[in-house]
């Protein structure tokens, strides 16, 4: 049990992290939310407010990623193995990374 | 503008000689005192739509005219609103501050405007309503827009056409296997801009534009008659037409990047550089109808627009800290669970 207390503070840490950054990505969230549905499409407003949705992405994947590593702990016990196991993970992010700043 | 003794003959009432105001629910001129109505349309009101050429090399301005009406200036914003007949309040229209009276205005003259069909009640509801919908807001803030009134204004918008021969140079993503490369292209293509509405005063952005805007149909629009803005505040025209074409080219520059982007139609479009050729440029000075309601929060002045014409609102809106708090929690709390899940169960 003693074993998991690490994972844990660290995916409470994570969770505390996640909110502060959090913040604005879920005010830029609405304000997306809005130019969709409120402002005339292919405007010049339009494509003003949805400019920069991919942060949004980046801010979830990133959460995500640092969760997995913090399972793959909590389950094995080994932090440095769960960084070791997470490199292939990380490649995939970035290229999913990637492909949300091209089509941003 | 007219002089003083055509608008006063315009909005005398022929059955009693009392004033006259325009009512958006009967579309006309309604007395004060007698209620007799008298519709404003004539058999030449299709020539409104009618716009004129520019030509930018060609030099010279429509002249300005300099009327004796007197001009309520706002110290606060600056803005400057004239009223026909009567004016109906002490404050500005564009931010609620206090107005200084100042005689005569030198504008340029008004082609056309499309006239008020939304009442000040139905705008008010509407502005309510847009506020009662919005995500993340203040819990008080429907309390402090519900005390605010609505104050409805002509504003000064520019309509412009213009055919665009573009010529542009891009550059593109390519994936290869695993390997992304960057690939230079260019092209060129012809555009058009149709009736493209352009803000004619500082008070009204093009986001809001774009917000309470959606379709403009120039057949709704209407020869100028002081008439029309009896009982409404009005902004007049001040800009040059270079002026004017100056003022838009910040969102003609994006929405023309945004053309090339989906004509070079691959992914990550980047490095985009281009000139265009423009000619057949057109343009209406015109008013359009819009209601504005005026709040303050925390401090901060902000407003919600109404559309004059269909009753589409949009506008400014604070956001509150702890609600954007509680959403992000709940969503980070998910991603988290999600990824502890995934790591612990050995996935990829």
């Amino acid at each position: 049990m003693e074993e998991l207390i690490g994972p844990a503070l660290a995916g409470l840490a994570l969770v505390v992290c996640a909110t502060a950054v959090g913040i604005p990505m879920i005010r830029k969230l609405v304000m997306v939310h809005e130019a969709r549905h409120e402002l005339r499409y292919g405007s010049a407003g339009f494509l003003r407010n949805l400019a920069g949705w991919s942060v949004i992405g980046f801010w979830l994947l990133a959460t995500w990623f640092a969760a997995t590593i913090i399972g793959d702990w909590g389950q094995t016990g080994d932090l440095d193995g769960a960084i070791a196991r997470s490199w292939l993970r990380l490649q995939i992010v970035l290229e999913i990374v990637a492909a949300l700043a091209q089509a941003d | 503008m007219q002089s003083a003794d055509v608008i006063q003959k315009e909005l005398q009432c022929s059955q009693c000689a009392g004033q006259r105001i325009y009512d958006p629910a009967q579309q006309c001129l309604v007395c004060d005192s007698c209620g007799t109505p008298e519709r404003l349309e004539t058999p030449d009101d299709h020539k409104a739509e009618a716009e004129f050429p520019y030509d930018p090399n060609a030099g010279g301005e429509d002249p300005r005219t300099t009327d004796a009406q007197v001009v309520h200036h706002c110290e606060g914003c600056g803005g400057d609103v004239v009223f026909v007949g009567a004016s109906l309040s002490e404050r500005c229209a564009y931010c609620d501050g206090p107005v200084v009276l100042r005689q005569g205005d030198s504008a340029f003259e008004t082609m056309a405007l499309i006239p008020y069909r939304v009442t000040r009640d139905t705008a008010q509801a509407a502005a309510e309503a847009w506020v009662g919908k919005r995500f993340a807001a203040p819990s008080d803030l429907a309390g402090i827009v519900a005390r605010a009134r609505v104050a409805g204004i002509y504003v000064p918008f520019w309509t412009f056409d213009s055919d665009e021969a573009v010529e542009y140079w891009a550059s593109y993503t390519v994936r290869r296997g695993k390997r992304t490369s960057r690939r230079r292209t260019s092209g060129q293509m012809q555009v058009s801009f149709n009736d493209l509405l352009v803000p004619a005063s500082p008070h009204v952005t093009p986001l809001i534009r774009d917000g309470i805007l959606h379709e403009f149909d120039p057949r709704r629009l209407r020869p100028f008659r002081p008439g029309y803005i009896a009982g409404f505040a009005a902004e007049q025209h001040h800009q040059t037409v270079a002026e004017g074409l100056a003022a838009n080219e910040a969102d003609k520059d994006l929405l023309m990047r945004n053309k090339i982007k989906r004509d070079v139609g691959k992914s990550g479009v980047r490095d985009i550089r281009y000139h265009t050729h423009t000619s057949g440029i057109h343009y209406r000075r015109i008013l359009l109808p819009v209601w504005i309601l005026h709040y303050t929060y925390a401090g901060r002045a902000k407003k919600v627009v109404v559309c004059g014409i269909d009753g589409r609102a949009y506008g400014e809106r604070p956001f509150s800290v702890w609600k954007l708090a509680g959403y992000s929690a709940l969503v980070s709390a998910a991603t988290v669970l999600f990824g502890l899940a995934w790591g612990a169960g050995g996935l990829l």
